[in-house]
């Protein structure tokens, strides 16, 4: 017998107290009517035997209070949703999905506890209530999936496997767990049907899939759950109340050096009007607040000015109280605006050399001019190697390779993937991109071009500047790095032998704002100044400076994890379980490196409220109670029973006065 | 508390039947005054009694002359005296005799009026009292004249004393020194028992008649509920639950009660009469009294 309550343990208290109000109720209540009679002689004589008599008679004498009893236990018994276990029915293979994202912290659970701790508890008695030849496994999910336990019908294993799942603050994908899952039930999905030397080794057996979660995330479309019956178990209220920060970012100001500049969005994902305080931290400082009022399901934008130094740590807090704090922080970084090192392959190009000699282009980037024929020598190849420049200028030439760094092609091709059409001439330019980032504060509607080509990118292009005949200008990644290739030069070789202008661009106060741009966010350090939130658990790509220095990441909770550089400038940490700043600091000096923030900025993570049905692959699953084949309800009998015991207090009661 | 004093206490034709009737001594008694009843004091009367030898100074009148002439010696014929009967009729005038419709003390007004009446009609000397602490103001009557200052005195008493059945009959017994009949009407209601009481009314040498009278509703309560019942006369309380087992109990108990009180009286030479005080008065006397020989 086990029960499966929604009461909080502050009701069962109350309820408790019921039984033991009425006892005193009755005592209270019995006031005994008075009646004169000549004399009490023989009836005290009469109950003189009562008292000498059992115990049988004092409960007679009280059987309307012990009915009562009875019925009031009876309906808490009820309230308790106990169910009835049988012991029949052919072995049960369970496999439970645990949704450890996030929202699964959110406090809403039974008994003031987190949906986890709930989620865990109903597992729990679901593992209890296995019989002997059935089997389960654990499954915990969060943007990823991880087997905690195989099929075993060893209850202590399924349990040591679930008392071990701890929450994340990671954000849900169910898809990965779900294949895991269905691997598992569909066995002759990785084999070739149809082919005669596949032998089937393991029959597929059928599985329930019980998925405890708060159903926060993407439906998975396109997926059959085959031999699996699944079974939505929905933790948490349906109409829980959050307020989350959405998004965060700090970037200097473009104006002034010092000032920057921080965007927060915050978001209203209740059904209630809610107001409090934005605050915003400065290396723990608190520098400015802001009052926010948030109606139902409204989004807000706050903006902060602040002045704030290199490597400075932005933290804003949301005020106002909910059932998930994890969501009412976030963090933001200001990475060191160090000078670039920018390599300039070119034969020879004044307007590129005039642009990149601004005041203003000095500051950002560290200058190298070399002529095409410096790609053959072994000091370009150490070079490329080491990976010690930022951006590589390739001005009408091309490596054999391409350098593990952020490279600009003009009126040239990188040796893989890109291609290029005839030569044209003229070519109009039509459209630009004007909110990419390198084509800020450009106008180049009036640009003449004398001749190109129209490129064809490699897939995930970014086209920044669309002729009327094809891309002319075209931003592509590549293994974590990108590529911009312009398909005209700016200056070409006229047949007189003279250099002459390609087109009109370096004529234009556009151009030397472009060439800024480039060294800025190709070059990185627009990237430092703005260091990108990672979402917890995700692979955090730093760019560090390498030079040969052991290295070691601080993470939020003050534990330094090694760090392994290998030479390359893009370096993977995935140690980002905790939100907040991580310092990429070197292990011999404590010298600050770099700085990443995680964030949880999700709004899927942070819609709390619990659908009523999911989406899996192609059914929609919708929340069931939490009883299995097995385990019976009785409450109904119970209550049928309380009502029984009520008609016969009644009987009782009606022939005590007749 | 219905008192029934409304009620005449006896009817006239009853009084017409009671004159048929007179009351019935088992045992001979000394009177105090000339009656209809024979005494067992020697006297003048008709019936012949006893010889015995002549001593000087006797009355020659009752010398048998004839046992002179053949024996030569004085002897002297005795004759049994008449007397009148003390007849003493005690009511329980305690507070639990105010129940009943009618109530029982009237019920017991009206057998005490009827027997006394039949006891002045024979010349008897009748004596109705409450029982109480104190001397209390009840005559001693003889002839029927005095009937109406018995139903006076009847009518006058009042259901208010509250006094045990031992220390009431304790009292009258100091009090009264004639032996004869004694009629005592009582619910036998008291907590301190009844047995001391009979036992000096015994004592006495008297020829005690106990009319147990009881009401309906002690006989057959009509009670339901959780209810606290109260004493009327001691305000003890008692709370009971009346379920049908309880009125079960009760009932047993009270018959226990009777059957105590009646074995208690059998031992003792008294004539025990259970009494309902929802029978007509006439049906009591006429015929239930005659019935048991307390009247004939």
């Amino acid at each position: 017998m086990n029960g499966v309550t929604t009461l909080p343990w502050g009701a069962w208290v109350v309820l408790a107290a019921v039984p033991i109000g009425i006892i005193i109720l009755y005592f209270l209540k019995l006031r005994r009517q008075p009646i004169e009679v000549p004399s009490t002689y023989l009836w005290k004589r009469a109950i003189e035997d009562l008292h000498v008599n059992s115990l049988l008679q004092r409960l007679r004498a009280h059987l309307l209070l012990f009915l009562q009893l009875l019925f009031v236990t009876l309906a808490l018994i009820a309230l308790g949703r106990p169910l009835w276990e049988t012991r029949g029915g052919p072995a049960k293979r369970l496999i439970f999905l645990l949704d450890t994202s996030a929202s699964m912290a959110a406090r809403d659970g039974a008994g003031g506890g987190s949906r986890l701790d709930q989620a865990k508890a109903e597992i729990k008695q679901r593992i209890d209530a296995l019989r002997g030849q059935d089997v389960g496994m654990l499954i915990a999910f969060s943007d990823r999936a991880d087997v905690l336990q195989e099929f075993t019908s060893d209850k202590n294993r399924l349990l040591a496997a679930l008392e071990g799942v701890s929450p994340t603050a990671r954000t849900t994908n169910i898809a990965e767990a779900l294949r895991a899952a269905a691997g598992l039930a569909n066995p002759n999905r990785a084999s070739t049907a149809g082919d005669v030397k596949d032998v089937q080794v393991a029959d597929p057996l059928p599985a329930d899939l019980e998925i405890y979660s708060d159903g926060g995330f993407a439906g998975v479309s396109q997926f059959d759950l085959g031999n699996l019956t699944p079974t939505y178990h929905a933790v948490g209220s349906s109409d829980a109340e959050n307020v989350a920060v959405t998004a965060m970012s700090a970037e200097r100001s473009p104006a002034s050096n010092d000032q920057v500049e921080t965007f927060v969005r915050i978001a209203n994902f209740g059904t209630q009007q809610r107001a409090g305080r934005g605050v915003l931290y400065v290396d723990d400082q608190l520098v400015d607040a802001q009052a926010v009022e948030l109606e139902a399901e409204q989004e807000l934008a706050l903006s902060f000015s602040t002045s704030a130094l290199e490597g400075s740590q932005l933290r804003f807090e949301l005020e106002i109280p909910d059932i998930q704090p994890l969501d009412n922080r976030a963090f933001a970084t200001l990475g060191a605006q160090r000078v670039r090192s920018v390599l300039v392959v070119t034969p020879g190009n004044n307007s590129l050399l005039l642009a990149m000699e601004t005041e203003e282009a000095k500051k950002v980037a560290r200058l190298d001019f070399r002529t095409p024929d410096y790609l053959q020598g072994d000091e370009y190849r150490r070079r490329a190697v080491a990976g010690s420049d930022d951006l590589i200028i390739f001005d009408r030439c091309a490596p054999e390779t391409m350098p593990p760094c952020n490279t600009f092609f003009i009126a040239a091709l990188p040796p893989q993937q890109w291609r290029a059409g005839e030569l044209q001439s003229p070519l109009i330019p039509i459209d630009i991109d004007r909110t990419h980032p390198l084509m800020r504060f450009l106008d180049l509607f009036s640009l003449q071009i004398v001749q190109g080509r129209v490129l064809e990118a490699p897939p995930g292009k970014t086209t920044l500047i669309d002729g009327a005949t094809g891309p002319l200008l075209v931003l592509a990644p590549r293994e974590g790095f990108e590529d911009l290739v312009m398909g005209f030069a700016i200056v070409s070789q006229e047949e007189t032998g003279d250099l002459g202008l390609n087109t009109d661009w370096p004529l234009q106060r556009s151009w030397p704002v472009f060439v800024f741009n480039l060294l800025r966010h190709l070059g990185g350090s627009a990237e430092e100044s703005f260091v990108p939130g990672v979402l917890p658990g995700e692979t955090a790509i730093l760019r560090l400076d390498y030079r040969g220095e052991k290295m070691e990441v601080i993470r939020p909770d003050g534990v330094s994890v090694p760090l392994d550089v290998r030479g390359s400038t893009a370096t993977p940490f995935t140690d980002t379980e905790l939100t907040g700043v991580y310092r990429v600091e070197t292990a011999a000096g404590r010298k600050p490196v770099s700085f990443f923030s995680v964030n949880l900025l999700d709004p899927q993570e942070s819609r709390l409220r619990v659908p009523a049905e999911i989406e899996l692959g192609y059914e929609e699953v919708a929340q069931s109670s939490a009883t299995s084949e097995n385990q019976h309800p009785v409450w109904r009998w119970v209550l049928l029973a309380a009502l029984g015991v009520l008609g016969v207090e009644w009987i009782v009661f009606n022939r005590r006065i007749a | 508390m219905a008192t029934g004093t409304e009620n005449p206490l006896l009817s006239p034709q009853l009084m017409a039947r009671l004159e048929q009737l007179e009351l019935v001594s088992r045992r001979v008694f000394r009177g105090r005054m000339k009656g209809e009843r024979r005494s067992s004091r020697k006297g003048q009367s008709v019936e012949f009694a006893d010889y015995r030898g002549y001593t000087l100074g006797d009355d020659l009148r009752f010398i048998d002359w004839n046992l002179y002439a053949r024996l030569d010696r004085l002897f002297l014929k005795l004759f049994l005296e008449e007397e009148d009967l003390h007849f003493t009729t005690i009511i329980d005038a305690s507070r639990s005799m105010g129940f009943g419709e009618p109530s029982k003390f009237h019920v017991a007004k009206q057998i005490a009026a009827a027997l006394g009446f039949v006891g002045l009609c024979r010349a008897d000397r009748v004596y109705v009292t409450p029982l109480a602490t104190q001397p209390t103001a009840a005559p001693v009557l003889r002839g029927r004249s005095s009937m109406w200052r018995l139903l006076d005195y009847l009518q006058s008493i009042e259901p208010v004393h509250d006094v045990s059945l031992s220390r009431g009959v304790k009292n009258f017994c100091l009090r009264s020194r004639g032996r004869g009949i004694v009629v005592l009407i009582t619910d036998l209601m008291d907590r301190g028992g009844y047995e001391a009481a009979l036992r000096m009314l015994v004592g006495r040498r008297m020829e005690v008649f106990l009319l147990h009278l009881l009401s309906p509703e002690e006989l057959d309560p009509t009670l339901q509920g959780d209810l606290k019942l109260v004493d009327c006369e001691d305000h003890d309380e008692t709370e009971v639950t009346i379920t049908r087992a309880m009125l079960k109990r009760y009932q047993q108990t009270l018959a226990a009660f009777i059957a105590e009180a009646k074995m208690f009286a059998a031992q003792r030479g008294i004539t025990y009469l259970s009494l309902r005080s929802d029978d007509p008065i006439e049906r009591i006397v006429t015929q239930y009294l005659r019935l048991h020989g307390v009247v004939r």
